[in-house]
């Protein structure tokens, strides 16, 4: 469904991924690695945030590499960010709605709220994102993401900055994400984290695939 | 004459690179861009226009005094109201309106002239010079000599680390607030004195100082792009301020 | 009633009062009502997409420039709507143009073009058929003011309520979304692109109308059209910025302040313009804190 091929990504003369290839065969993959290993910077690189030094990305076997962020959320393919990025003189339920217009339907407002609901933040929708605790911020950035109704999430440790009671309400999310048949890459430091929701995964260090651990 | 030409804009680099090397302090160390400069250029050209002829060189003190008190009334608004870039650049665009409306209420007529001043020349290697332009070209390389010997001494670490990241600096101990004083203080002293000593060649009138403004902001955009700390902005400040005056002149 | 409907009617009052009023208040309440577009034209941009602009002297001056030279050489008064929008376009690609930078730069740049145009303005001097511009700008034949009146006020009337419309839209969520972050916009599938061309050229366009209403009220430009004052002019009516109601009264307050001060000594209101604009980073700080 969606390969990376070749990929490399060059900042002046610091190379942060080489040749990087991986495919998504699975539902969910990992992608495990250090610090600076290069894991944001495919992750941006496949939502089209920013454009490879070489190298393909192809969805459904069509060459999407040139192809704008915004363009790639229309096919499918979104992205949500480390540090939640809310449009912080938003509602809650504004910022899902903007998700939600991507598709251009009808009943934008009632999705939203129905969205809100699912990810237990309903009793926020008029409370404007900056007011937000980092815990409800990352709840409502994966809303905003499944409001766009993706096939592909692209989670770029989503686990960062969250304390214990908050990273297990992320986790179960993730899972419902899972159970609901959503396919993810998502990016962690630890295979640990990510065990109970990953398929396969893949380890990158130095920019560099180095282990591929895919079933089937 | 093409030689000549090339002189000209040359000493108009000279006096573009003085003026500009204020500006580029203040946005800097101070972290905002001074569009009160303008005013304090307009402000000294008054003074020059009230005392130079009876007072002479001591016209110069009342100068660094009215100044001064401008001059600290900026940096006080700018900690008392000014907490980013945006707010302290528009907190000083309003002391520069304020500069300005004080020299045109109090001076009715639009335009002044000082013409009583004579103009010396002087010849070097065959090229006319006026005094006006020799001064300018031994204040940049007086002004030159004293960066480069702040930055080589031991505060020169600190006020580089203040042009990189104030709030990394504030917690590694720096006293911020004497380097944005400083800074402030001493561009707004240099551009009135620019002020000053330009009065005799030009038209004096309240808002004579955003021409020269422009021009400076223009040249600071573009030194800014080397991204650059300590004595070397200033270096390659001086240079494009030169070969930006060469190109201007051309055309 | 709900507030938007309560804001509609509100402007309808402050826009038919002066219809019963003297000439002096007539052109009075004509002047601002222009100065309240041309606010508001700011306001779009600053409020929707979050750049401050202090350039909209450029699509403002210039339209009143060029149609001013244009009525001065009997070009019909039909043709100065297609000035009007080719000098909206014009900057509308400016902003798009300089929006490419950051927000604080954006601010510099703007703010340096109206000072170019301010400086460059006094040579504007035709001599051919005599229209000799510079600093003291040049006059064309006076229109009635009623009939300026009627058409600035029906100017201010329609970006008002367009203003409110693109507020509610999905286009004005789109907007605000840029607005917030436009990366994470991007993220979302936003076409940002789009957006920031579409803000550029609602914005010009009004201050555009609003410069040509100016021409035809004044009857007379000069290069002080596109002065520090005239650039700040937005920034300050608007430092209240609530709902779009405030901006208009702010314009309203500052014109009516302007002449007040300006009858005691000549440009003492640029006193107030400084003190309001040397405290605004307060008084935005406050107005937020309150939202």
């Amino acid at each position: 469904m969606l390969v990376v091929k070749n990929v490399s990504k060059t900042y002046n003369s610091n190379v942060v991924l080489k040749d990087v290839s991986l495919e998504l065969k699975k539902r969910i993959l990992g992608i495990v690695g250090p610090n600076s290993s290069g894991k944001s910077t495919l992750l941006r690189i496949i939502a089209g945030l920013e454009k490879p030094s070489c190298g393909k990305i192809l969805f459904r076997d069509k060459d999407i590499t040139r192809l704008n962020a915004n363009k790639r959320v229309e096919l499918g393919i979104v992205y949500a960010f480390q540090i939640p990025r809310p449009f912080y003189r938003l509602t809650v339920l504004e910022n899902v709605m903007i998700g939600c217009l991507i598709r251009n339907g009808e009943n934008i407002r009632e999705r939203a709220i129905k969205i809100c609901k699912m990810m237990g933040i309903d009793h926020l929708i008029n409370a404007k994102a900056k007011v937000l605790s980092q815990g409800e911020l990352k709840l409502l950035e994966l809303a905003r993401v499944i409001a766009t109704e993706p096939e592909i999430i692209l989670l770029d440790e989503p686990f960062a900055a969250l304390d214990k009671k908050n990273a297990k309400v992320v986790k179960e999310k993730l899972l419902e994400f899972k159970r609901m048949n959503y396919r993810m890459l998502i990016t962690a430091h630890r295979f640990k984290i990510l065990r109970d929701i990953a398929d396969g995964f893949v380890e990158i260090k130095e920019g560099k695939i180095r282990r591929y651990h895919v079933e089937g | 004459m093409e030689i000549n030409y090339l002189i000209i804009n040359f000493f108009s680099g000279i006096f573009l690179a003085l003026f500009t090397i204020g500006l580029i302090s203040n946005f800097k160390i101070a972290k905002f861009l001074n569009l009160s400069y303008g005013s304090f250029f307009a402000l000294g050209a008054y003074v020059a226009y009230h005392f130079f002829l009876s007072l002479h060189l001591l016209s110069i003190l009342i100068l660094l005094f009215i100044s001064s008190i401008f001059g600290i009334l900026l940096y006080v608004l700018l900690k008392k109201i000014g907490n980013d870039v945006l707010s302290s650049t528009i907190v000083s665009l309003g002391l520069g309106i304020l500069i300005e409306e004080i020299l045109r209420l109090t001076h009715v007529t639009g335009y002044f002239l000082i013409l009583d001043v004579p103009i010396k020349v002087y010849e070097i290697a065959g090229v006319k010079m006026a005094q006006w332009e020799l001064v300018q070209f031994f204040m940049l390389i007086t002004i030159l000599t004293i960066l480069y010997a702040l930055y080589k001494s031991k505060y020169g670490i600190k006020i580089k680390f203040v042009e990189e990241d104030v709030e990394l600096a504030t917690i590694y101990g720096v006293n911020i607030n004497v380097y944005q004083f400083s800074s402030i203080l001493l561009a707004c002293i240099l551009s009135s004195v620019l002020g000053f000593l330009s009065s005799t060649t030009q038209a004096i009138f309240p808002s004579m100082g955003w021409g020269v403004l422009v021009s400076g902001i223009i040249v600071l955009a573009i030194a800014s792009q080397f991204r650059l700390v300590g004595f070397k902005q200033y270096l390659v400040l001086t240079i494009v301020s030169i070969a930006y005056a060469e190109i201007i002149g051309w055309f | 009633m709900s507030k938007k409907t309560l804001e509609i009617a509100a402007l309808i009052v402050i826009l038919v009062i002066p219809m019963f009023l003297n000439f002096y208040y007539l052109w009075l309440f004509c002047l601002a009502s222009i100065f309240a577009t041309y606010t508001l034209s700011w306001f779009l941009m600053e409020k929707l997409c979050g750049r401050t602009s202090f350039g909209h002297t450029l699509p403002f001056g210039l339209t009143a420039y060029i149609a001013a030279i244009a009525i001065f050489f009997k070009y019909p008064l039909y043709l100065m709507p297609l000035i009007a929008l080719l000098v909206a376009m014009v900057s509308a690609t400016i902003f798009y143009a300089t929006s490419f930078l950051d927000r604080v730069k954006f601010v510099f740049a703007t703010f340096l073009y109206s000072i170019v145009l301010w400086e460059f303005a006094p040579f504007v001097v035709i001599k051919g058929d005599m229209l000799y511009g510079g600093e003291e700008g040049f006059s064309i034949p006076m229109l009635p003011t009623k009939a300026v009146y009627l058409f600035s006020s029906c100017l201010l009337f329609v970006t008002f309520v367009f203003l409110i419309v693109l507020h509610n839209s999905k286009l004005g969520l789109k907007m605000m979304a840029v607005r917030d972050d436009e990366e994470a916009a991007l993220a979302i599938g936003i076409n940002v692109k789009q957006i920031k061309v579409l803000n550029c050229v609602f914005s010009s366009l009004f201050a555009s109308f609003a410069g040509l209403m100016y021409t035809l009220h004044f009857s007379h430009v000069d290069p002080d059209i596109f002065s520090v004052e005239n650039a700040v002019f937005p920034f300050i009516a608007s430092v209240f910025a609530g709902g779009y109601l405030v901006p208009v009264i702010g314009s309203y307050i500052l014109i009516f302040a302007s002449k007040y001060l300006n009858s005691i000594l000549p440009q003492f209101h640029l006193f107030l313009y400084a003190i309001i604009l040397i405290i605004s980073p307060k008084l935005r700080r406050f107005s937020n804190a309150r939202g």
